[in-house]
């Protein structure tokens, strides 16, 4: 249940700096689009008492900005080593073994954010070719889908920068 | 290979996978994908993954995770921590075990506008701590009291793990909400309850601190009140139906931005707020993916259905399974976090006690009941050993105390809980009233 702490000494990956910087970048702007609903949908309340009129939308807005804040904020966590793992057998595991077995971990995220990003683009092509959009402000729906998409492929990239850096670890003298 | 047979070896496949370090969300995908391809084929899988992880973040009612985790980064920038230990300290620090008790009540305030256990457990811990060692409390009923007060984080709404919780067994959020509070406010009671058993028997162990007049009590009790402004608008005001939950989080979270600037956060710290929010937002969210993919996996199985029909078929005491139920979920703490229990076992457990005949509760009520039940009991993982991670934090926070003196001192609270979730099972009504009355 540990989460495996970067700050303990992990060596950065093969693009350290740039996956970082594009990491930090996709976070700030998934908190941007939060700061943002938290004051559309207080406007919106605002508009509903005092003039009867909310926000047209609000809803259906949250959803989408659900949804890319929270995609954006994927290859942040990976690259911090913040997704939760269970510690409980490996706790006293040599470190090279704990590295190595992390470095199979990361493996896996990113391929399931290669897969996802790899289906959400198609998904993509589909909505657009369907035309949808939402209800209310009928804004196409793909639209969303394409930094969503974008999160996933940086979430695949910096899982995969991270497991090269702790098989180096697992295959260096010593940790 | 049945469903079922299926179903039940790729749950093994997963526990051996988490043992070997794969993080949660990843092993619970990876195992989701295979047993689906298995039983369907690739096709309806590649077909849908197109819409799956798009789908499964945008929701509307899921738009409160973030919200309140941001809050909850919040109050803890804008000092909202040392306002409360102020206050309770000053009411009720003079009495034996006090200072002890003022900071678990504080945790309590502070779990009411923040909905995670880790958060409240630091903050108040950096706060409280210090003042309780300064005040010659002995270390292990210092760090066990703040370490037990930081799960009223999950336990007190509004709460990360109730609303994950909500959606999973599709449930009203604000009934919950709404359930959770008296049970909450026992789990606080309780936990003082148990401060003033363990200061008669070891009288050495929490002095009484200092008697404050009541002109400087009314001063710090001053600076608490927007803390329950803001929680009653957020609870009360999803509950009484003039917010949706999203519109309650959007308010309070500007409320506490609000808060916290007047007390000092800056952009430095708002930076900070946005990043913390970003990578706790992305560890759940991530693991609700995975949990989706091994849930369209488990339903197609049918394992959950056949399981539920096989407990029943037992004509076991109804009580007897649900207690067993829980006890699992305490054992299951040792390995995993509080919300992957959650997304691995409700929808497991749920149809089984759905069918239960339970005090004649009908499946409203008791998805309800159970949904505080299972909060009550994975939040006790947080203080066991081997992995208690409120232990872990709070220790941390005290370098000279050896972690099994905190582990020790965590014991008399274990205590409190157990008891409390006895009296709960056998009491619905207490998680039930204020949701029947609202109504």
């Amino acid at each position: 249940m540990l989460l495996d702490d970067p700050r303990a000494g992990a060596p950065p990956g093969p693009l350290g700096r740039i996956v970082q910087a594009l990491a930090v970048a996709f976070a700030l702007a998934g908190g941007a689009v939060l700061v943002a609903m938290t004051l559309a949908t207080s406007a919106s309340i605002l508009g509903r008492w005092l003039f009867s009129r909310p926000l047209p939308g609000d809803y259906e807005l949250a959803q989408l900005g659900t949804a890319v804040a929270v995609a954006a904020f994927l290859p942040y966590c990976a690259l911090r080593g913040g997704h939760v793992l269970v510690d409980f057998l490996t706790a006293r595991a040599p470190a090279r073994l704990r590295a190595a077995l992390d470095a199979l971990g990361n493996l896996a995220i990113a391929a399931i954010g290669f897969l996802v990003a790899w289906r959400l683009s198609v998904g993509l092509a589909d909505l657009r070719a369907a035309g949808e959009t939402t209800m209310v402000l009928a804004i196409p729906t793909w639209w969303a889908y394409v930094p969503v998409a974008a999160s996933f492929a940086l979430l695949g990239v910096a899982a995969l920068d991270r497991a090269v850096a702790m098989l180096r670890r697992a295959l260096g003298a010593g940790a | 290979m049945s469903g079922v047979e299926l179903g039940a070896l790729m749950f093994g496949v997963l526990v051996l996978l988490l043992l070997a370090r794969v993080p949660i969300g990843a092993a619970m995908f990876g195992v989701g994908v295979a047993g689906y391809v298995w039983l369907a084929g690739w096709l309806p899988l590649a077909s849908h993954l197109k819409n799956a992880a798009f789908g499964r973040f945008a929701v509307y009612d899921l738009s409160v995770v973030p919200l309140f985790l941001l809050m909850g980064n919040f109050a803890t920038h804008g000092g909202l921590s040392r306002a409360l230990f102020g206050a309770a300290a000053g009411l009720i620090g003079h009495f034996r075990g006090g200072m002890a008790m003022a900071g678990i009540g504080a945790c309590a305030g502070f779990g009411a506008i923040c909905g995670s256990s880790l958060a409240t457990a630091a903050t108040m811990g950096q706060v409280a701590l210090p003042e309780l060692r300064r005040h010659g409390y002995s270390p292990r009923l210092a760090t066990g009291a703040l370490a037990a007060g930081g799960t009223l984080g999950i336990l007190i709404p509004p709460s990360v793990v109730l609303v994950i919780y909500a959606i999973l067994a599709q449930q009203n959020i604000g009934k919950l909400f709404a359930a959770a509070v008296v049970p909450g406010v026992l789990a606080a009671l309780g936990y003082m309850a148990a401060v003033a058993v363990y200061v008669r028997l070891h009288p050495g162990a929490g002095p009484a601190g200092p008697r404050l007049a009541w002109r400087q009590r009314l001063r710090e009790l001053r600076g608490v009140w927007p803390v329950l402004a803001i929680f009653l608008t957020v609870v009360g005001g999803i509950y009484g139906g003039v917010f949706t939950p999203t519109e309650a989080a959007s308010v309070g979270t500007l409320a506490t931005a609000l808060l916290a600037w007047s007390r000092g956060m800056r952009r430095r710290q708002f930076v900070q707020c946005l990043l913390s929010t970003a990578e706790s937002t992305a560890m759940i969210f991530f693991i609700l993916l995975g949990a989706d993919l091994l849930n369209v996996f488990l339903a197609l199985s049918q394992l959950p259905a056949e399981l539920a029909a096989w407990v029943q078929g037992l004509g076991a005491q109804p009580l007897a399974v649900l207690f067993a139920i829980l006890l699992l979920y305490v054992l299951l703490g040792c390995l995993m976090d509080a919300l992957s229990m959650i997304l691995l076992t409700v929808p497991i457990f749920l149809p089984i006690v759905l069918g239960l005949d339970l005090f004649g509760l009908e499946a409203t009520e008791k998805a309800i009941w159970f949904g505080v039940l299972a909060l009550m009991v994975v939040e006790i993982g947080l203080i066991t050993p081997p992995v208690g991670m409120n232990v872990y934090i709070i220790n941390s926070l005290a370098r000279d105390v050896p972690m099994a003196e905190t582990f020790r001192g965590v014991a008399p609270f274990l205590i409190a809980d157990a008891l409390r979730i006895v009296v709960l099972v056998l009491f619905p009504v207490l998680s039930l009233a204020l949701v029947r009355w609202m109504q």
